[in-house]
């Protein structure tokens, strides 16, 4: 469900400017191209930014990622991100597509996009939602694979990453 | 006072998914937290991180939060992020 909130940023045209939001969480294969092509066309946006996380094989160490997730509080923290970068940008729509379970090296674990007048609000939308999602968005994730099993802390550059903004 | 307590991420493989732990009475998180970390030393670490969040009904709970009889605790260690 789309939830729709009020910018912060005014943007030139209008005093107050409202954009919608989306997060999901996704226990089953994502498909970006699809959820790029359900974002795309209706005329009505200058720019639409998107970004696909996918998990790093690391010359073979690491086979999969297994991420845990907390059964309410997950969404929440997805729901809370896309809100905020909704009403600080000057978007029309901020949309966030994240893995949870099982997924292997090479595949998509993060879909992120935000859609705007014009290019550089979306840019930064996006931005905005990877450094909040790196550090901030309610995931346990373990590496497994031929180096071994080990569960992963956000590094110091994604907090400082974080702080950017 | 028996107390129900869910743990998840690293936290879930040292320990377990779900423990039933016995205590006198009403006990705080942080006092409970400790109690855990004396029970399983291997994850005494992980527990007394200073990232760690407890919850109680959904809602993160402060570390001098009560917990009651019926209460269900869960603890979250540090989170990796997405």
């Amino acid at each position: 469900m789309w939830v729709r909130v009020t910018n912060l940023k005014f943007c030139r045209s209008c005093p107050v400017a409202e954009a919608t939001f989306f997060a999901r969480l996704e226990p089953h294969r994502l498909q970006p191209n699809r959820e790029l092509a359900a974002l795309s066309g209706g005329g009505r946006d200058g720019a639409l930014v998107s970004f696909v996380g996918t998990v790093r094989g690391e010359g073979g160490a690491v086979e999969r990622l297994i991420l845990d997730h907390h059964p309410v509080l997950t969404q929440q923290s997805l729901d809370e991100i896309a809100g905020e970068a909704a009403a600080r940008f000057d978007v029309s729509r901020v949309y966030v597509i994240h893995r949870c379970g099982t997924v292997s090296a090479g595949e998509p674990i993060v879909f992120a996009a935000a859609a705007s007048a014009h290019r550089r609000a979306a840019f930064e939308a996006v931005d905005y939602l990877m450094d909040r999602l790196k550090t901030d968005a309610i995931f346990w994730k373990r590496e497994e694979g031929a180096g071994g099993c080990q569960w992963i802390d956000p590094s110091e550059a994604d907090y400082a990453d974080r702080e950017r903004w | 006072m028996r107390v129900k307590i869910t743990f998840y991420g690293r936290l879930g493989e040292l320990i377990a998914r779900e423990v039933d732990l016995d205590v006198p009475g009403p006990i705080t998180v942080i006092d409970l937290i400790r109690r855990l970390a004396q029970s399983y030393s291997n994850a005494a670490e992980s527990l007394l991180h200073p990232r760690v969040r407890a919850v109680v009904r959904d809602q993160v709970v402060p570390q001098d939060f009560v917990v009651g009889p019926g209460d269900q605790l869960e603890i979250l260690p540090i989170v990796s992020g997405g």
